[in-house]
């Protein structure tokens, strides 16, 4: 497990950069898709941002590389006034298992890339599901208050509660394997002509 | 009036506070307290324009969100208005954090925080890099118009890839040059800091955020 340096950490910050703002455009169009649309988001982000994970553990390979990706993120959301202190929490366990399984080794199989990059943003998609699991009633008032209609709270929580939670999960989780499928198809033939060129 | 000069620490801490705050009171209160406590602290620093353009975005946005509520077709475009409402304050506040301070400065006051320092440079670079993308993204449109290839819809996957490839490789070019700049000027030095742009906090920040925490709590009484 090689330690990270500062090489590395500005590299993972000009790829967040990068991931953030892919990450706002995808945000902002699966809105389109209603409210189970808002529920799969993190899962839509990660099919376009599969390449940019992809290319974190081709070019930086470090244990912490995930973990500080999301972390800079989070702090980017706060700072942006999107912060939410259970959404953090779950994404930062996500980012951490990610570093466990695909940041242990130089050059990890795209499967293990593919299942960290589904941790990674099953993490950040529990932030929208924690709070129907665990504070419903008050999310529900609060965000009426804040102007949506009680349908569309409703709505929203059924596709984030129970059996619907469930699938949302998982399809969040199967769109963030294909994004790094897709990231490795795209990337393929880029890095290998780089490793050849190196060698 | 002399535009005051307020330590960007402020600033971070209001909104990463403010958006938690939604969580302990009123939404609707912390919105109106939200809007007229970003509107009094641009004023004071003097960012007109930053205002009229809060103002404008936020009319434009309940506007389009009282007008789309009511349409069928179109509601899921007003409860989409209504989430990104409630971050316009804040992205006023961030948006000058861009484009006043030099990292430089976002570097002396985020230390402050004491935040671990591979994040303070991250963020830094982050923040710093995020406006860029509207030019690079032009760089390679233009490029692309040179070698006669465009984004078309019927080939999504390969559009996309014009697109990435490029902005990957761009990113790893210039993470090579960033680090070399930082080296030189002793960015893993394993000592305290120092800076030109030394950002200590003042009575003025402190008065502002014991401001804004009356504010917050005035939202536990209102019911």
């Amino acid at each position: 497990m090689k330690k990270i340096k500062i090489k590395d950490v500005v590299m993972v910050a000009l790829l967040s950069a990068l991931y953030f703002v892919l990450y706002m455009i995808c945000g902002s169009l699966s809105m389109v898709f209603g409210a189970f649309g808002h529920a799969i988001s993190p899962g839509i982000c990660a099919l376009i941002t599969g390449t940019v994970m992809y290319f974190v553990s081709r070019k930086v390979a470090r244990f912490g590389q995930f973990m500080i990706m999301q972390a800079i993120l989070m702090l980017l959301c706060a700072i942006m006034g999107a912060g939410y202190i259970p959404w953090i929490i779950t994404s930062m366990i996500g980012a951490l298992i990610a570093d466990f399984i695909a940041s242990r080794e130089t050059k990890p199989s795209v499967l293990k890339v593919a299942l960290a990059s589904g941790f990674f943003h099953v993490g950040q998609a529990c932030g929208v599901f924690i709070p129907c699991w665990f504070f419903l009633e008050s999310y529900r008032e609060e965000w009426i208050s804040r102007g949506q209609t009680p349908e569309a709270m409703d709505e929203m929580i059924k596709y984030t509660s129970g059996a619907m939670g469930v699938i949302a999960t998982v399809v969040v989780f199967a769109l963030s394997v294909a994004g790094v499928y897709l990231g490795y198809l795209i990337l393929k033939k880029h890095l290998d002509k780089k490793d050849a060129m190196a060698a | 009036m002399k535009a005051l000069k307020i330590n960007p620490i402020v600033i971070i801490l209001i909104n990463i506070i403010a958006p938690t705050m939604y969580i302990f009171i009123s939404g609707r209160y912390l919105q109106i307290y939200l809007v007229s406590f970003a509107t009094c602290l641009l004023v004071l620093m003097g960012r007109f324009k930053r205002i009229l353009a809060l103002w404008i975005v936020y009319a434009l946005m309940f506007f389009g969100y009282y007008f789309s509520i009511n349409v069928e077709g179109l509601k899921f475009v007003g409860l989409f208005l209504i989430v990104l409402v409630q971050a316009v304050p804040c992205l006023a506040l961030a948006s000058i954090l861009i484009t006043k301070y030099n990292s430089a400065q976002l570097l002396s006051s985020l230390e402050t925080l004491h935040v671990p320092r591979i994040l303070v440079v991250a963020v830094t670079i982050t923040l710093k890099y995020i406006p860029t993308f509207k030019r690079e993204f032009g760089y390679i449109l233009e490029s692309m118009r040179l070698r006669g290839i465009k984004f078309t819809w019927k080939r999504p996957i390969k559009s996309f890839q014009y697109f990435i490839v490029p902005q990957l490789f761009r990113c790893a070019a210039l993470a090579e040059e960033v680090t070399a700049a930082g080296l030189v000027k002793g960015i893993d030095a394993p000592v305290k800091r120092t800076s030109f742009y030394e950002e200590k906090v003042t009575a003025l920040d402190i008065s502002i955020l014991t401001v804004f925490a009356v504010g917050l709590i005035g939202g536990f009484i209102w019911r």
